[in-house]
């Protein structure tokens, strides 16, 4: 990886300086050699774009939470607003787990892991999508 | 790569660089955070459930005094860099938690619906 070959010492792979026993987590930090920076800070938004995307799925629960609310809806409703929820919660841990396992390989030169939750979140939003497709056309036949 | 970084961490051929996009993106995550929490807190107002109505607007009060006490900054090597710890751990569990926090509002909900 072009990363390794620019590390910010210069220094032999394992070595960062007297900087790296100080930085945390060392399961991260304790391996391999600096990365480019662009790269390191590229993880990091990615990771914060993780996170605002659970943010979102938490809003949108309690959205539903709401709108079921005021209405007399099913409560199918408030059972796919507790999921979006918890899918939101999760979806921010696990953004912490693969920032983590970015920065190792990028540390490392290895190729980057493959974003586990992407499939996850797209088959949630497509499955929500249709449950609540499927209420509302049950709504309109009932009434 | 360190001949192209200033003093101050920020990349001095680009102003406007990754630092700073960088730094942007946490804010706006702290101020979703923010957001979000008091979004949750309002809703549980208004369905009566005082409880989680504090915890969450507990976590907005968080999220908006960390955005304005500035980005989570570390010292490395003699630059200023953004710190990704332990502030992604805290900001990920407080996304949990207000997430859990809905999860309950909902919970609450549904328990009403079929009593």
């Amino acid at each position: 990886m072009e990363s390794q070959g620019s590390s910010a010492q210069g220094s032999a792979p394992g070595s960062d300086g007297g900087a790296r026993r100080e930085r945390r987590p060392r399961s991260v930090y304790a391996v391999g050699t600096e990365p480019e920076p662009q790269s390191t800070l590229a993880n990091q938004r990615t990771a914060l774009a993780w996170i605002r995307t659970g943010l979102a799925l938490v809003a949108g629960g309690v959205a539903l939470t709401t709108v079921a609310s005021t209405a007399d809806f099913s409560v199918l409703l408030d059972l796919v607003a507790i999921v979006a929820c918890l899918g939101g919660g999760a979806l921010a841990l696990a953004a912490l787990a693969s920032w983590a396992a970015n920065e190792r390989a990028l540390r490392l030169g290895e190729p980057l892991p493959r974003p586990h939750a992407l499939p996850w979140l797209a088959g949630g939003a497509v499955a929500v999508g249709l449950v609540l497709a499927a209420n509302a056309v049950i709504q309109l036949v009932r009434r | 790569m360190t001949s192209r970084r200033g003093a101050d961490g920020s990349d001095g051929a680009r102003p406007g660089g990754p630092p700073e996009r960088t730094a942007l993106s946490w804010q706006r995550t702290e101020l979703a955070v923010a957001l979000v929490g008091a979004f949750v807190a309002a809703a549980a107002l208004r369905l009566g459930v005082v409880g989680v109505s504090v915890a969450a607007g507990v976590f907005a009060l968080a999220g908006v005094a960390v955005a304005v006490a500035g980005r989570p900054r570390e010292v490395r090597e003699g630059r200023e860099e953004v710190a990704p710890w332990p502030w992604l751990p805290r900001i990920a569990l407080a996304t949990a938690v207000v997430g859990l926090l809905g999860a309950v509002l909902g919970a609450i909900e549904v328990v009403r619906h079929l009593a």
